[in-house]
């Protein structure tokens, strides 16, 4: 299996804030791995030293290369959106098709018009004049002509409606991923990319909480609907995190005993963002 | 202004993104200044040409300021006699003809020069901290172009291929100059098509010219790194930024080492068209002591550039510029 991040004690300070404090994974070939943390955890500087973006300390492989000294030739195999509308906005269209082109030897512009062809994007108008929901279709479609083996998504889809979001998770999904690529996201709207990831990671202060596969985590964890009455002993079997709902008790497991768990109600898979909140507050492992 | 962008719109555009990467940018550059590089000249080369279409023919009987019913050569009138006048003209030295028709030349080009220093302070200014601004330098980095291409590229066609373009422009003045002074010639009984065909300088003067732009702004350059380091960090205003320290450090020599070595540093630098700094420091003006080096064309660039090898200055000063361009590539790289 071919490993595409590899990250040994990665860290970033600013001044006396520790943005990450040295952290540790790798990140195979054919993943989708969804970054989740609330703002300020960490994400955004975890994914700008991928990109060799900004200056880390410890140890980052990126395709095998040092993304701080390499970025630029690193850039042939990673694509990214960091941020929505970061596309020029005085270019036209077809100009920034035109400047890819010219700079990116794996892009075919063939794929990218094809794509736009499908959608309403006009080519001589300048990104602009193009709505929010235009210039990230605009975006992806350069992404997607773009033969790289790492994509990275930092929000975005941030401030679009939910036709668009949709539709840019299931294009992403249909007509871009495959075993021979990894793609890394974040996003607040964690339902909406859940259905599509193979991996989760959970940042919370700069350090990495949870980092395993979207299977391990829903045999790991479970919620389950407890009566008022039944509270005590739903407690006594050490849930990370309890909420009242309803006139009932919903309580989160980590890796406890499912038969035990069934004689105090029914038994259900824990949402990714259900997930997430109760690592956030619960604040057990 | 609709017929500029329709003239705008008729120049064949040049295939640069054929030429890999730098030309890539370097058509993204153009796009990005196409108002400062081919609008405002444009503007003004036709107001310029409105001029002297209206001197020559609806007005005072002149041609650039020379008044047909009152000519001299070297002191002599020739009014009576044009015949002898360019007689005389075709006598004098070829190369300080040359020479002279290139400075007059020059001069009727000067206010579209005029234009190419402002388009290199705003262009390079602006350039790093409008990526920065607008977010697009994330989708600039997305690309595979190391930050050493992107910020010399964008130098290059700022302070090169900008100002290279604009003398273009005011080359078409000139030419339209002197089909304008052929047709006043005929019109009043004056063999001027010849003289002005056979003697005015045309190509030569036009890639003097930006040569000589070249080697201004490599004695210029400790200013054009500042300007792009400060396009690297200012957080807003890089005009201002830029501009304070500067003020600053001339004031403060001035207050407290009652000097102006800073001040006259500068004013060397940035003059390099009239001026120059001898291997001593001094400034001297060009011309009188330097007689050789006054002309706009490409010995004269030449000339210009090496008397600087000479001086410790002329290395320190651009050692300094290329420090700062370092410096602008190094924020650019990491400065998120």
């Amino acid at each position: 299996m071919t490993t595409v991040i590899e990250a040994r004690n990665l860290g970033k300070s600013y001044g006396k804030f520790r943005a990450l404090d040295g952290i540790s994974f790798e990140i195979p070939l054919g993943r989708i791995v969804g970054v989740i943390g609330a703002n300020g955890a960490g994400k955004t500087t975890m994914l700008n030293a991928i990109l060799g973006l900004t200056r880390y300390d410890g140890e980052l492989k990126v395709m095998g290369k040092n993304p701080s000294t390499n970025r630029a030739k690193l850039m042939e195999d990673v694509c990214f959106i960091s941020d929505v509308a970061t596309l020029p906005r005085w270019m036209k269209v077809a100009q920034v098709l035109d400047y890819v082109e010219s700079v990116h030897p794996k892009f075919d512009r063939e794929v990218a018009l094809d794509y736009l062809s499908r959608t309403t994007v006009p080519l001589d108008k300048k990104v602009r004049k193009l709505s929010k929901g235009m210039i990230t279709q605009t975006h992806l479609a350069v992404i997607m002509a773009i033969d790289a083996k790492l994509l990275v998504l930092d929000e975005p889809t941030l401030g679009l409606d939910i036709i668009f979001r949709k539709g840019f998770y299931a294009s992403l999904l249909e007509e871009y991923f495959d075993k021979h690529r990894t793609i890394v996201v974040t996003t607040h709207q964690v339902e909406e990319i859940e259905h599509i990831l193979t991996d989760a990671m959970f940042i919370r202060d700069g350090e990495m909480v949870v980092y395993e596969t979207m299977d391990d985590l829903a045999m790991r964890f479970c919620q389950v609907l407890v009566d008022q009455e039944d509270a005590g002993k739903a407690r006594a079997l050490d849930p990370i995190f309890e909420q009242k709902a309803f006139g009932k008790v919903n309580f989160v497991y980590n890796g406890v005993d499912k038969n035990k768990l069934k004689k105090l109600g029914d038994i259900k898979r824990v949402g990714l963002a259900d997930l997430f909140v109760a690592y956030m507050t619960g604040g057990k492992r | 202004m609709s017929a500029i962008s329709e003239i705008r719109g008729k120049i064949p555009s040049i295939p640069l993104n054929k030429l890999g990467q730098v030309g890539g940018i370097l058509k993204r550059e153009y796009l990005d200044h196409r108002t400062g590089f081919i609008t405002v000249p444009l503007v003004f080369a036709a107001f310029m040409a409105i001029g002297i279409l209206y001197g020559a023919f609806f007005g005072h009987n002149q041609f650039l300021g020379l008044d047909i019913d009152n000519i001299h050569v070297n002191g002599d009138n020739v009014t009576a006699d044009f015949e002898y006048g360019i007689e005389r003209l075709n006598n004098m030295n070829l190369r300080s003809l040359e020479k002279a028709m290139g400075i007059a030349m020059a001069a009727l080009m000067f206010p579209i020069l005029m234009i190419i220093p402002f388009v290199i302070t705003f262009g390079l200014l602006g350039t790093l901290y409008n990526d920065r601004k607008n977010r697009s330098f994330l989708f600039w980095k997305s690309m595979p172009v190391s930050d050493t291409k992107e910020v010399l590229s964008k130098l290059f066609a700022i302070a090169v291929m900008g100002p290279a373009i604009i003398v273009g422009i005011a080359a078409l003045v000139q030419l339209f100059a002197m089909v304008v002074g052929s047709v006043f010639g005929m019109i009043h009984d004056i063999p001027a098509a010849s003289f002005i065909w056979n003697n005015v300088p045309t190509l030569s003067l036009w890639l003097g010219l930006i040569a000589n732009i070249i080697v201004l702004g490599i004695w210029a350059l400790p200013v054009l790194g500042w300007f792009m380091a400060v396009s690297a960090f200012a957080p807003r205003a890089p005009l201002l930024v830029a501009a304070v320290p500067i003020a600053g450090a001339i004031a403060l020599e001035a207050m407290f080492m009652k000097s102006a070595h800073f001040a006259s540093w500068l004013g060397g630098r940035l003059s390099g068209w009239a001026l120059q700094i001898d291997g001593r420091g001094d400034i001297k003006v060009f011309g009188s002591d330097n007689p050789h080096i006054d002309g706009p064309f490409l010995g004269d660039a030449w000339d210009r550039l090496s008397q600087g090898f000479a001086s410790g200055e002329f290395w320190f000063s651009t050692a300094l510029g290329v420090g700062l361009i370092a410096g602008a590539i190094y924020l650019r790289r990491y400065n998120v």
